[in-house]
């Protein structure tokens, strides 16, 4: 395996500028961080300088990723941790390809994605899944008609194929987000409390699946 | 209630409820991630320092470098000065950029930045927006903006090509 700085492990996130600090925060600023995905945070608490926005996001989110019936969860992470690969976002990465290895139990498979990249060898359904998410993720957006074609063909419907558009999408603004308002870091005693909903996030996936 | 991705795509309601009708969830949220970031008015907006003519002339460029058409006329539509306009589609680094303010060019390089390149960003970035004089809720507004925009770029042009590969007609004609 090549070098790489994407990885499974977990990371902490620190911002670059201040977050709300919830002892002070106004109600609506409170409000919004309780609601979303890691209320503990500091990227959620930086998001909530604009509440209405991260609550409509934290919609949107979960709207995308846990919405039933439609494309299995496991491939709705793929194609998350495939943008997120795609626009360098080391923390998403890391997130969303334990989830995925969680939900699809395809290890070997999401490994390589991160070590060596999206055209890493794959099975015909994951090709499909992997090209239209690397494509969605391009500037300009790369997916067309061939990528539709190819999903058919591997058996996704119309609405499992919005699920990929609509996962892609989400990580598309996510990704940038945190690319830019803060940095990952390896978590030291500081970043505990942070990181307890990234765990308890992934014990929860561990017993769903 | 026009519903914002469905003008951008051109879908009619019947072509919209064949498509999306299945995340009724992700349509409503989708929607009101809109209305939040790029209201009619900030009345209800605690950030108004980040005004709407700012918020616009971001969510224009992004769709200018995105290159999405539709989002393109209807950010100027909405932005309606020609001079704003004429603006984001230069961006910061020619024509009117070039003699823009250092406010205003700091914004729209940052916004640049998000779309094309955002793994390339560091704190020095946000520096430069704070001395450019925003706070930190207005460059959450930026950024979300920013960021917003290629979420909703991507599932307009992904719901052109499935509706074109299922003969589900769509229109060309979106302005606000």
């Amino acid at each position: 395996m090549s070098e790489s700085v994407f990885t499974t492990d977990e990371l902490a996130w620190h911002a670059w500028i201040a977050p709300v600090d919830p002892e002070t925060g106004s109600a609506a600023e409170r409000d919004v961080i309780e609601a979303s995905v890691w209320p503990n945070s500091p990227y959620f608490r930086l998001l909530a300088r604009h509440p209405e926005s991260l609550r409509t996001r934290t919609d949107v989110d979960k709207a995308v990723f846990l919405g039933r019936p439609g494309l299995r969860r496991g491939e709705r992470e793929l194609a998350a941790t495939v943008v997120s690969r795609v626009n360098g976002c080391v923390l998403c990465t890391s997130v969303h390809s334990r989830f995925t290895i969680t939900f699809t139990k395809r290890e070997d498979d999401v490994l390589r994605l991160l070590s060596d990249g999206v055209d890493t060898p794959l099975d015909d359904r994951w090709r499909a899944i992997v090209d239209a998410s690397a494509a969605l993720a391009a500037v300009p957006i790369a997916f067309g008609p061939e990528h539709v074609e190819a999903l058919r063909a591997v058996g996704l419907n119309e609405p499992e194929i919005l699920d990929v558009i609509q996962s892609s999408a989400f990580f598309s603004w996510a990704n940038r987000l945190m690319l830019s308002l803060g940095e990952p870091a390896h978590p030291d005693a500081h970043d505990a409390e942070a990181l307890s909903d990234q765990q308890a996030a992934d014990a929860r996936a561990r017993a769903a699946e | 209630m026009t519903d914002i991705i469905d003008d951008l795509a051109g879908l009619d309601a019947s072509a919209s409820a064949a498509l999306r009708g299945h995340r009724p969830d992700v349509v409503a949220s989708a929607q009101a991630s809109y209305d939040a970031l790029l209201p009619a008015a900030l009345d209800a907006d605690p950030v108004k320092d980040f005004g709407l003519d700012l918020r616009l002339l971001v969510a224009l460029r992004a769709s200018v470098l995105e290159q999405q058409e539709a989002l393109v006329a209807h950010y100027a539509a909405r932005l309606g000065d020609a001079a704003l306009v004429d603006l984001a589609v230069s961006g910061p680094d020619r024509g009117l950029g070039l003699a823009a303010s250092t406010r205003l060019r700091t914004i729209l390089r940052h916004t640049d930045r998000l779309v094309l390149r955002a793994a390339s960003a560091t704190q020095s970035d946000l520096h430069a927006l704070q001395a450019a004089g925003l706070d930190e809720a207005s460059i959450v507004v930026l950024s979300q903006i920013a960021s917003f925009v290629t979420f909703q770029a991507r599932v307009v042009h992904g719901l052109r090509v499935l509706a074109a590969s299922t003969s589900i007609a769509t229109s060309n004609g979106v302005t606000r």
